[in-house]
């Protein structure tokens, strides 16, 4: 309610206000007073969240279980599961055996991070630049309670998600584009793909303008940007002419700031309009960026051009771009499926990081990269030497990240010698959102929005403590 | 206890909330007991609750601004009288809902013009005092229902199936599972395309993206009061969407029909359908330059024209000149977009 108050103030105010009360009632901006603004100065200015849906295999790519080998198709030792819940997909499997991981590890960077470096090899030559964590943990042991817990910081579906947070904190960036942006990428292999959902980048119970736009590569970038057939960006521009004529027309006759407000969004949407294809036309990025993406980078709405423009939109000024990648979901076949997925995402990876260095921009761009839960170290099925697949396992899992405040070179908990409950140093989602969130310059605790009579926030209503061994 | 089926605690008995009162002790400990005390003299919230909501809906805001919330966290009436005045005549005339909207649009207060003075603005800028009529940019559903009445596209079909209107491509598809029923979007045809939008299929993981981008609540929860925000998405969609483009260009065509030859009429035939009013003298020069300009622009680009006029299933009409229906197609298009039809 404060907000719409001193909106309607800057319209009273004078007119040199309207540009920036538009802005802040559209998601395109963060100039009106309803911003609250960061606590303290942030580290990140812009946040890149890859995130993996179905969720990696934490042991087959970071979390390197050498003595396994010796367990191979043996039973997991009750005193490791210790009675803990499975799904369903295998709580009546007869057996537990052991599935060691049939990638090559071996240390990478001065840090000496073992990773998978058979399947990763470009990610791996950031090692030093990257913050590794492989101690997550997080409730939900199926994908959409646990992506949305991932993302909003509860099982529960109408959280504002971490974008929303950003967008609603630090505002806007730029004056033609939204703030928070999300960009589905189609994965090379779709036959082990999970259902997201366009709740997922709702808004929740924050104002509908911090909602994420969904930019697509498949039809018009965003939704209904493109003009009708047969017109022309000059029949418009008359058109709009003439509507904005009326407009104002109408304005002298009822004086209805909300009129000046609706004339001033069509103004932006001429401007989106006309910003939109120079964003979206990667023609005219160099020969050495493709070099660097790799040549996927040419294929629309492949991961490679996705991170692309995921850079192209930081450099503009979105405030947060939420980039999913699906198909990680390996209950079979993980040496079929990890090769083609790590594919998808090492070049583009490593390529994201290095772009942003070169540009200067690393240092206050938090790329985060992750799924929402780990998988489970014995075979879900068959299980041989060849193969074998993974089951959900939210006890413990392997994020990493890169700039923006993170501490490269980090190599942050344990698990046991399983992979399967943590040993040193648990960092619970709730504490990653609160580090995340110290490095956008907030306090988790005190950036909160009233809803039915609460505080409401993105840790929720528990304590959660920022990890200072993260931050550079 | 807490929740736990065997370990049973002290007995209690069906009970409604204390703040809000006590059942009656002859009062069965059942559902008609609590029925019948919902709606009796000593409960008013019932009736207030409703008589809000029935309100919010006529004026836009309620005189309790949070309807979800009575309580001790809800806003305060703005009319504490008013508010109980209407409950009990509500109450009293039977829960008479016809009446009550009656009773509601024929006050004074409603009749009130919509018209912001700068007194008003200063000394009742949210319209908190009612000192002018209500004005708020209609939702959703009734946006694209109201294109389609204009145009005579809308289908006075009642009941059915949902149905699938027009939907950009690849909406459902990055959200759906491989081989799910809802995975890829097929169109309908016919009249299905121009049914009421309370027809319209509705997939949660990803609702139509027009009504969404209005505030259309997202069904995962239920929901008593829309936000209303006002942004270029917005505009986006009602200049760009088939569905209102193609109202547009039917709209013209049948005003070209109604009226031909003789562009001031075809005006203003056209605006007593879109903004219930002719133009003024003001509008009628700025509308008909407007036509000419775009009309001229068609004419040397007969190619465009065709494509405007190809926009949604509805037939052209092949008669009419095709620049002259492209250029008043514009003309109606930008009528769908002012502030003065987005708004009730």
């Amino acid at each position: 309610m404060n907000s719409l108050l001193h909106r309607r103030d800057f319209f009273a105010s004078g007119s040199h206000w309207l540009g920036a009360a538009a802005l802040g009632s559209l998601g395109l901006g963060g100039a009106s007073g309803a911003v609250p603004g960061p606590h303290f100065t942030p580290r990140a200015k812009r946040v890149i969240y890859l995130h993996m849906v179905g969720g990696p295999a934490q042991m087959d790519l970071f979390d390197y279980k050498p003595q396994l080998q010796k367990w191979y198709d043996k039973d997991l030792p009750p005193s490791i599961r210790n009675g803990q819940r499975l799904t369903t997909m295998t709580s009546g499997q007869a057996r537990f055996p052991i599935a060691p991981s049939k990638f090559a590890f071996s240390p990478a960077g001065q840090c000496g991070m073992w990773m998978n470096r058979q399947l990763l090899p470009h990610l791996s030559r950031k090692a030093d630049e990257i913050c590794w964590m492989r101690s997550l943990h997080t409730e939900a042991i199926n994908h959409e309670p646990a992506i949305t817990a991932m993302q909003t910081g509860n099982q529960v579906t109408g959280r504002p998600c971490l974008g929303s947070w950003a967008s609603y904190g630090l505002g806007s960036g730029n004056d033609n584009l939204p703030t928070f942006v999300v960009l589905v990428a189609t994965p090379s292999n779709r036959e082990q793909e999970q259902a997201i959902s366009a709740r997922l980048w709702s808004s929740g119970y924050l104002p509908g303008e911090h909602a994420g736009v969904s930019f697509r590569s498949k039809g018009d970038p965003i939704l209904y940007i493109n003009n009708p057939p047969g017109v022309s960006n000059s029949v418009r521009r008359r058109s709009l002419e003439g509507l904005k004529a009326f407009n104002q027309r109408h304005f002298q006759r009822l004086g209805d700031p909300e009129t000046q407000t609706r004339i001033a969004q069509y103004e932006m949407a001429f401007r989106m309009q006309a910003s939109v294809p120079e964003l979206t036309d990667l023609s005219k990025e160099p020969e050495h960026i493709f070099a660097l993406y790799g040549p996927e980078a040419r294929k629309p709405g492949s991961f490679a051009n996705s991170v692309l423009m995921a850079r192209r939109l930081a450099e503009r000024g979105v405030r947060f771009i939420q980039l999913y990648h699906n198909n990680w979901d390996h209950h079979s076949n993980v040496a079929g499926r990890m090769p083609s997925q790590c594919r998808d995402v090492d070049q583009p990876c490593f390529a994201l990081l290095e772009d942003l260095r070169q540009r200067g921009m690393l240092e206050d761009t938090l790329v985060i990269w992750g799924g929402e839960f780990g998988r489970t170290v014995y075979s879900q099925g068959g299980l041989s030497h060849e193969n074998y697949g993974r089951d959900h396992h939210p006890r413990c899992f392997s994020m990493w990240m890169a700039g923006g405040g993170a501490k490269g070179g980090m190599i942050h908990g344990e698990t046991d010698d399983f992979s399967y409950n943590i040993v040193r140093d648990p960092l619970h989602i709730s504490d990653f959102h609160a580090t995340v969130l110290h490095l956008l310059g907030f306090d988790a605790s005190r950036l909160s929005y009233k809803f039915q009579g609460l505080d409401g926030k993105l840790i929720g209503v528990n304590p959660a403590k920022v990890v200072k061994a993260l931050v550079a | 206890m807490r929740g736990q089926y065997d370990q049973v605690g002290e007995e209690v008995r069906a009970e409604v909330p204390a703040a809000l009162g006590r059942l009656p002790n002859d009062a069965p400990r059942n559902r008609l007991g609590l029925a019948r005390w919902l709606v009796s003299a000593e409960n008013p919230l019932t009736a207030r609750v409703a008589v809000n909501r029935f309100w919010q809906e006529v004026f836009g805001q309620g005189l309790v601004r949070t309807p979800e919330d009575f309580g001790i966290m809800g806003a305060a009436p703005t009319h504490p009288e008013l508010l109980d005045w209407l409950a009990v005549e509500f109450r009293e005339s039977g829960w008479d809902v016809k009446r009550f909207f009656r009773l509601l649009v024929s006050s004074a207060t409603y009749r009130q013009s919509a018209a912001v003075t700068p007194l008003k603005l200063e000394r009742d800028r949210d319209n908190g005092l009612l000192s002018r009529g209500p004005r708020f940019r209609m939702d959703a559903e009734v946006l694209r229902d109201y294109a389609l009445m204009v145009s005579g596209l809308l289908s006075q079909r009642m009941g059915g199936p949902s149905v699938k209107p027009y939907q950009p491509e690849g909406i459902w598809d990055v959200v759906g599972l491989p081989g799910g029923d809802t995975r890829e979007f097929v169109q309908d045809k016919g009249e299905n395309v121009h049914r009421r939008s309370l027809y319209t299929f509705w997939k949660r993981m990803a609702p139509p993206p027009n009504m969404e981008i209005f505030n259309a609540p997202s069904r995962e929860v239920c929901s008593v009061r829309r936000e209303r925000t006002n942004t270029p998405l917005q505009a986006l969609v009602t200049l760009n969407d088939p569905q209102f483009v193609e109202a547009a260009r039917v709209l013209a065509q049948r005003a070209m029909r109604a009226v031909p030859n003789d562009d001031a009429a075809c005006l203003q035939w056209m605006a007593r359908r879109v903004l219930c009013r002719p133009l003024d003298a003001v509008e009628l020069p700025l509308a008909l330059q407007s036509l000419r300009e775009m009309r001229a622009l068609y004419e040397d680009d007969l190619n465009a024209a065709s494509s405007l006029l190809g926009v949604g299933i509805t037939a052209g009409d092949a008669d009419l000149s095709k620049a002259g229906c492209a250029a008043l197609t514009m003309v109606a298009n930008q009528w769908l977009n002012l502030d003065e039809v987005l708004t009730k």
